[in-house]
């Protein structure tokens, strides 16, 4: 069984004159648990609108999409929520670390909305995994105090913290030079891998890309398969 | 109980998190708190000091009119003339069937002559029973008040107000100063206690002299019924002054002939609607009427803050609910935020009220010779933290109305 599911899926709006537009369409998509798909897309081409749909934050106009096997038409807006917070990790372009708070601080947030057992050990399991990125000893940095790829890794962190059942990247290097990009997205790929998560990365970096098991280009609305070569 | 848990956790998680958010924005909450924290410090601080200043004119009142409830009983014949030897040989007994524990003559009398070092002082008399300190709160500020035993002492105790003292030359008590009193007969007499001056004017009266009743009786002239009167008090229950004050008017008056009238009136502040601490009531709501305005003007800047500073708050948002936080838990986390702040303002408010009133300053303005002064009002208190976490509750609502209309993925590429 597919960990995610999408079935003809499409996403439209009304525009003010009442016409539709359509962003995504047909899109059909299985991710299996410990996966790792990349997705391609130029400006425009519904890259952000699949992303919220993936995350459980957007709902489609027609189509399903099967979540751990279960219809996503059948969750209450706190079903998405809670899944959400407890199976799905955001690693974002521009790290959307919360200024002002530390690295601990930041890691700890996906913790405060998790059950008991994790909100009271919440020091030692964020500790744990900064530790495990390799930021073990900037626990009290904040952002401001972290590099670029050091932020980028307290965003890793914090994604793996609640132990995700998927992780989604929406250009996790996209803020980095290359070198620097290289080795997150390594780490990315490694800890994913170690705890068992399915990655979804949406990039415009075909390198990037090609790190991934399997390939899709989003074009217009319309996601097909990419061959590994011709991702650029 | 594993429901209870996690609804503790919640509950928790909210507070910390709202905490951590304050903290991450100390200096724009702190520069919008300020406004709630004085104004909570106004309100709470007119409602206390308005207690206390109500409990000083109350027992200003009660110094000149008695303690509720008290009861004066008199028996004029029809030519305007009382005996009061009679009167209390009557009343003794009703007194005693009746339980009332405090009961006391007061004598209107001449003045009377002590020797000073500055010559013959002729000071205002008032002659009274031990009971008459407690039911007029008569404010000893050395010293001590009249006892039982001071009336079988053979040489008189008096007590001196703060001007007859000074005009003695501010004797200390510890070494039992005495005082020669001249009058009909002369005496020497131990001052065993000095009391608050209920004149304020030292040019124009020397002071005042305590004495009991019987010693009076014993160094004045005999009393002259035009310019002198002895008067009967009783300090009884609030809840049966009418009934007793109707059963003693009916037993006294059975026991006089028919042109002497028996009067037991009730004569206390509280009897004819709390005098001046009535006043001082719309003083008060005045007060916390200014200071509601200026809560109301800071909870709006408290609102246009926080809504200004909702663009950089809508990334954080959208933050969280990527990570979990339900719609209600950005609502209430935001709210929660507010609530916080202004609950720990208005901590800081209350205590800034107590501090002040607390201040020996302020007192001696607001209670000037209060004997039994007040606690601070633990409901000022309250009602000053329950302004400040209303305040913090809906001034966040607002923002959190926005906070929960936030689209996650824009938010977070704001």
């Amino acid at each position: 069984m597919s960990l995610l599911r999408l079935e003809g899926v499409a996403r439209s709006v009304r525009l003010p004159d009442d016409s539709p537009l359509d962003i995504l369409a047909g899109v059909d998509l299985a991710v299996d648990a410990g996966e790792h798909v990349s997705i391609v897309g130029r400006s425009g081409s519904g890259k952000t609108t699949l992303l919220n749909l993936l995350g459980l934050l957007d709902e489609p106009t027609a189509g399903e999409i099967v979540w751990d096997g279960r219809a996503l038409s059948s969750f209450s807006s706190r079903d998405r929520d809670r899944a959400r917070g407890r199976d799905i990790g955001f690693v974002f372009q521009q790290f959307n670390l919360l200024s002002g708070r530390s690295a601990l601080e930041n890691t700890i947030v996906p913790l405060l909305y998790a059950g008991s057992d994790r909100f009271w050990k919440r020091r030692t399991i964020a500790t744990a995994m900064l530790e495990r990125v390799g930021l073990g000893e900037r626990l009290a940095s904040t952002p401001e105090h972290l590099s670029g790829g050091e932020q980028q890794r307290v965003a890793i962190a914090r994604a793996l913290v609640r132990g995700p059942k998927l992780i989604l990247a929406d250009e996790p290097t996209g803020a980095l030079d290359v070198e620097t990009g290289a080795r997150v997205m390594r780490l990315l790929d490694d800890v994913s891998r170690a705890t068992g998560a399915a990655l979804i990365t949406i990039t415009h970096d075909p390198a990037i890309a090609a790190l991934a098991d399997r390939c899709y280009r989003l074009d217009a609305g319309r996601l097909a398969p990419e061959r590994m070569g011709a991702a650029a | 109980m594993n429901r209870l848990r996690e609804a503790f956790t919640t509950v928790a998680a909210t507070v910390i998190e709202g905490w951590n958010e304050l903290r991450a924005q100390r200096t724009r909450v702190l520069m919008s708190l300020i406004g709630v924290g004085l104004a909570v410090a106004a309100i709470t601080g007119a409602v206390a000091a308005g207690s206390i200043a109500e409990q000083s004119i109350r027992e200003g009142e009660e110094r000149g009119s008695g303690r509720a409830a008290s009861l004066s009983v008199n028996a004029y014949d029809d030519m305007g003339s009382s005996d009061p030897v009679l009167l209390a040989e009557r009343l003794e007994p009703l007194v005693e069937r009746f339980g009332i524990d405090y009961h006391a003559r007061r004598v209107y009398g001449e003045p009377i002559a002590l020797e000073s070092p500055a010559g013959l002082l002729r000071t205002e008399s008032a002659a009274v029973d031990p009971a008459w300190g407690a039911m007029r709160r008569i404010p000893v500020e050395h010293g001590r008040w009249f006892t039982e035993r001071d009336e079988r002492m053979l040489a008189p105790a008096v007590l001196v107000d703060e001007i007859a003292w000074e005009n003695l030359g501010s004797p200390a008590l510890g070494e039992h100063p005495t005082v020669r009193i001249q009058g009909e007969r002369s005496a020497t007499a131990e001052i065993v206690g000095v009391v608050a001056s209920q004149n304020s004017s030292r040019e124009w009266s020397a002071g005042t002299v305590y004495l009991l009743v019987d010693d009076y009786l014993e160094l004045a002239p005999p009393l002259d019924p035009t310019t002198s009167s002895v008067e009967t008090y009783l300090w009884v229950p609030e809840g049966e002054a009418e009934a007793l004050a109707d059963a003693i008017r009916a037993e006294l008056q059975a026991q006089y002939p028919v042109t002497v009238s028996v009067q037991v009136e009730r004569n206390d502040p509280a009897a004819w609607g709390g005098g001046a601490a009535t006043g001082l009531l719309w003083l008060q709501l005045g007060l916390v009427g200014v200071a509601s305005i200026v809560l109301l003007l800071a909870a709006l800047s408290l609102v246009n803050i926080t809504m200004v500073t909702v663009r950089h708050r809508v990334r954080e948002i959208g933050i969280r609910r990527a990570f979990g936080a339900t719609g209600r838990r950005v609502f209430v986390g935001v709210v929660m935020e507010s609530v916080v702040g202004t609950a720990f303002a208005g901590v800081i408010g209350v205590a800034i009220a107590v501090l002040a009133l607390q201040n020996p300053w302020v007192r001696e303005l607001i209670g000037d010779g209060i004997v039994e002064p007040p606690p601070f009002p633990i409901g000022a208190a309250v009602v000053g933290l329950l302004v400040a976490v209303g305040v913090g509750a809906l001034a966040g609502v607002l923002p959190a109305l926005v906070a929960v209309r936030v689209r996650v993925i824009e938010a977070i590429r704001f």
